[in-house]
């Protein structure tokens, strides 16, 4: 075998682990975790000095196969708008979560949570991303992975649920931003 | 009657939050569906609070028996239901022993429009002690609306430059991108049997 055909394979080892991972995920009702969510974005944002308005950004949207869609902001960062998430630090947020509702509990289908770092650092932005699938080649794209600015770059991670990917954005990398302004 | 603000659930729930001790309110239930609003309510408020919320029905409970399970315990968040049936003479006994009924925690009476003007007429104490905290339950900003959705779809189709005929297509044939955003658009597009 060749280094790349190993690596390959460390790949698919890895996905599969990350598979019976994704599996073991349980959250609660989607309508709990949205509740929970905007609690979560509305408590920190009375932290902040910068204004946002939550209950009008964070949307869920329920369809008939007990999917449902919960979202802040856009799909996709063009530039600031009213929607986003906005952090001391000139950083913003925007997301969306897919849950499947099975019972009173649901599971994790797909996520994606773009934070948009302030003008003049990089990487430009962090992108946290569960895709719904495996992918054929999962060494270049892990089923959940993280971007550092680079769309084609994506580094695998543990599976994490919206709350703890929030607590890293809230509790690790904002208060780094805060601490080091670019240029400093 | 007071005139009442409609705020939404997790509006009520931060007031709760922001006064705590000795609080109490007066919620107005929804016509359709008021047991599921509760359930909602109740989340709504635990999620705030970040303790658990204790619904109380007093449909069948003894004015003493309530006294004790305001105070069993005295500091969480009670949610008071079933009191819709009281007449005047049952919220007349409880006016006279509001003393009895005062805890720590916040207390939210979950009452019909019918009942909390029994209450104004019958208990001036209990009254006085709500103030102006009567609310009617107002409607969750937090759902999209189909103004929304229809927005969010265009966004889509925007950036891939594909139509969602050609998305649902895809997903039918397997050939749909991995990416989050495909299975949002076929949620949006209530085709979630394909995600």
């Amino acid at each position: 075998l060749s280094l790349l055909d190993e690596a390959q394979e460390r790949a698919v080892q890895l996905e599969n682990k990350l598979r019976d991972h994704v599996d073991e995920v349980a959250l609660e009702s989607p309508t709990n975790v949205f509740t929970k969510l905007r609690a979560y974005l509305i408590k920190q944002s009375d932290e902040m000095h910068v204004n946002n308005d939550v209950s009008a950004a964070l949307k869920m949207y329920r369809e008939q196969e007990n999917n449902v869609l919960i979202s802040l902001g856009p799909s996709f960062d063009k530039g600031p708008t009213s929607e986003h998430f906005y952090f001391d630090s000139g950083a913003r947020l925007s997301f969306g979560v897919t849950l499947q509702q099975s019972a009173s509990r649901s599971s994790l289908v797909a996520f994606r949570f773009h934070l948009h770092l302030p003008t003049g650092r990089s990487p430009e932005y962090l992108r946290f991303d569960l895709n719904p699938q495996a992918h054929a080649d999962p060494l270049s794209e892990p089923r959940c992975h993280l971007h550092l600015g680079l769309d084609k770059v994506r580094l695998p991670l543990p599976v994490l649920g919206p709350f703890e990917i929030l607590d890293r954005v809230f509790f690790v990398v904002e208060p780094a931003l805060q601490a080091h302004p670019a240029g400093s | 009657l007071p005139e009442f603000i409609a705020p939404p659930a997790y509006e009520i729930a931060r007031r709760a939050e922001l006064r705590r001790a000795y609080a109490w309110f007066v919620v107005l239930k929804p016509a359709v569906n008021p047991d599921e609003a509760l359930q909602e309510f109740q989340h709504e408020l635990s999620a705030y609070l970040e303790k658990p919320v204790r619904i109380l029905d007093t449909s069948e409970l003894p004015p003493a028996d309530l006294r004790r399970q305001l105070h069993e315990p005295p500091d969480d968040t009670v949610l008071l239901g079933g009191l819709d049936g009281w007449g005047q003479s049952s919220w007349s006994s409880l006016d006279i022993n509001r003393d009895g009924m005062e805890r720590e925690g916040p207390l939210i009476l979950w009452l019909s429009p019918t009942a909390a003007s029994v209450l104004c007429q019958s208990a001036p104490n209990i009254r006085s002690f709500i103030g102006g905290s009567f609310f009617l339950l107002g409607p969750d900003r937090g759902i999209m609306t189909e103004e929304e959705r229809v927005c969010r779809l265009a966004e889509l189709a925007d950036h891939y430059q594909l139509t969602s005929e050609q998305v649902i297509r895809m997903a039918q044939a397997r050939t749909l991108p991995r990416e989050p955003e495909f299975i949002e658009w076929l949620v949006l597009l209530g085709r979630g049997d394909l995600v």
